[in-house]
């Protein structure tokens, strides 16, 4: 800051002052009401864009600098200051003398002395950069939200184009299918007698595998249907749930020596429709998966950490190698040959994405040849929250 | 066959290879003695409602028992089965809609217009065949008492 040595202090307050305005692009002006006189500081001229020889004494010439919209707004402003003590503060737009239009912010306040107002001053401030900033961002805004707006409307019509697609696949795919299998059926039913036993045979796999590709068809819209259903909540009593499924599963005379060990598994809160399905599918690979051994054993067993139940089922069935873990989840994947253990490899795909609706998390662990441990974990926060999501 | 004064079974399937499993799955129970199989819709309420190419049959001789495909051409299965339960002349005639699979909305749909059945038209035809024995039996032996 410049020092003027011996420089008077009311002439230094004024230099200050001036060069702060100047810096600030803050113009100050006042109207004296006895006077009738207006008087702007030196940086107020310079947001106008006039030269020191600007007389404003002339209220509508002042005014006139505004733009058609701004100056009835600032008019009004003003004359409300002045005949009743309003104050005001504006953001309005100001067409300099040069003719470049720029934004204002003005300021206006009513000074009273005995209950009259005696003189209205104020600052006016050039915002324009800011303003200008400020109008992008909200235009920025309005785009993004805009964009957000048509992308939703996007993702909603591709949604309902996959729904429409499940529906085909299941209405449409079905119908021939249906053919296939009834009529190479009819072929061995009305010409069994013309048929030898090789050609019974192969109209049996064609039958056979119409069969499954019904499964497979409608693993895949069940899978769909799962993806877009919404859980309707409740309380579940685990262990009687899945005691309730294994029981459901389990074929008497094939699976009567199976050690079945249900610990005390704690309650949670979810669809019981859904997670009914995910006991089915975990249980019933238990059981298939342990078929072929002469001591058949599965534990169904419950941890729980600070976030999460986790709900474990163990089996001593054949396993699977752990190089292969990542892809047990996966739709349509079976680590197991063709005619080895029958399923479409869609149960597992349906277990996890039943699991992560709930906000939830699957996985496997197995030593090959020595069983395997698969679980589900639920938050626990989804609990507290209780009662029904959505509907 | 529409000269038949009784008509046990209506079966309406535009599918012309559904309908011969259909009418083959009712034949190995012995259902399809007295069977009218009409392709449409509009064919369907045309029998049933006594006009059209069937003005000449007697609206009172309901079918014992409707079975009804939901994807029809011309008048779909749901309006069927509207037309048919909201008209009291014809709204006791039992009807079991065949569908594509039991998940569909069409199965709560056809429950809520009055449907009293429905049959998943399996591909498993053996298991077609069982599902129509029994509610083939069902029906045509509850009718008998209406």
């Amino acid at each position: 800051m410049r020092t003027e040595p011996g420089e008077d202090p009311l002439v230094r307050a004024n230099r200050l002052l001036e060069e702060s305005q100047a810096i600030a692009h803050l113009g100050g002006w006042e109207y004296d009401v006895a006077e009738n006189r207006i008087s702007w500081t030196p940086e107020t001229f310079r947001i106008y864009g006039v030269g020191p020889d600007y007389d404003p004494n002339n209220l509508a010439n002042d005014i006139g600098f505004y733009s058609t919209s701004s100056a009835p707004i600032i008019a009004e402003a003003f004359a409300k200051a002045l005949a009743m003590g309003d104050g005001y503060d504006l953001e309005l737009e100001l067409v300099r003398a040069d003719g470049k239009t720029i934004w204002v912010r003005t300021v206006g306040r009513a000074f009273l002395v005995g209950g009259k107002i005696v003189r209205v001053a104020g600052n006016i401030m050039d915002i324009d950069e800011r303003k200008i900033a400020q109008l992008r961002l909200a235009e920025l805004n309005a785009g993004l939200e805009r964009c957000v707006l048509e992308r939703t409307a996007e993702l909603e019509s591709a949604n309902r184009d996959l729904e429409s697609f499940a529906h085909t696949m299941t209405h449409d795919l079905k119908a021939p299918l249906r053919a296939i299998a009834g009529f190479s059926r009819m072929v061995v039913e009305d010409y069994k007698d013309v048929l030898d036993t090789e050609g019974k045979r192969l109209l049996g796999i064609v039958y056979e595998n119409a069969v499954k590709l019904d499964a497979l068809i409608s693993d895949l819209s069940c899978l769909s249907r799962i993806g877009r259903q919404v859980p309707v909540k409740s309380s579940i009593a685990m262990r009687a749930m899945a005691k309730d499924v294994y029981h459901d599963l389990a074929v008497p005379d094939k699976d009567a020596m199976v050690v079945l060990s249900i610990d005390d598994l704690p309650d949670v809160i979810g669809d019981p429709g859904l997670l009914r399905e995910v006991w089915g599918n975990l249980l019933s690979n238990a059981l298939k998966f342990t078929s072929d051994r002469s001591f058949r054993k599965i534990d169904v067993y419950a941890h729980t950490t600070d976030a999460e139940r986790i709900y474990f089922i163990r089996d001593n069935g054949v396993g699977f190698n752990p190089k292969y873990a990542g892809k047990l989840f996966g739709l349509f994947q079976r680590l197991h040959r063709e005619g080895q253990y029958a399923g479409t490899g869609a149960g597992l795909a349906k277990v996890k994405r039943i699991v992560e609706l709930h906000g939830g998390r699957v996985g496997a662990e197995s030593v090959e040849g020595e069983g395997a441990v698969f679980y589900f974990a639920l938050p626990l926060e989804s609990m507290t929250a209780g009662g029904k999501r959505g509907g | 066959m529409t000269d038949a004064k009784q008509v046990d079974i209506l079966l309406v399937e535009d599918n012309p290879n559904d309908a011969e499993l259909a009418i083959r799955a009712l034949r190995k129970n012995k259902l399809a003695n007295n069977l009218v199989h009409v392709k449409d819709g509009e064919e369907a309420l045309d029998f049933i409602f006594a006009k059209g190419q069937y003005a000449g049959r007697n609206i009172n001789d309901r079918p014992k028992l409707v079975l009804l495909d939901l994807k029809l051409p011309k008048v779909d299965g749901l309006e069927v089965l509207r037309a048919v339960k909201s008209d009291p002349r014809t709204s006791l005639t039992p009807i079991v809609v065949l569908t594509t699979s039991k998940e569909e909305n069409d199965v709560i749909e056809s429950y809520k217009l009055g449907a009293n059945s429905y049959i998943v038209k399996p591909v498993d035809f053996d298991k077609f065949v069982e599902a129509v024995r029994e509610l083939g039996y069902y029906w045509l032996l509850l009718n008998e008492h209406l």
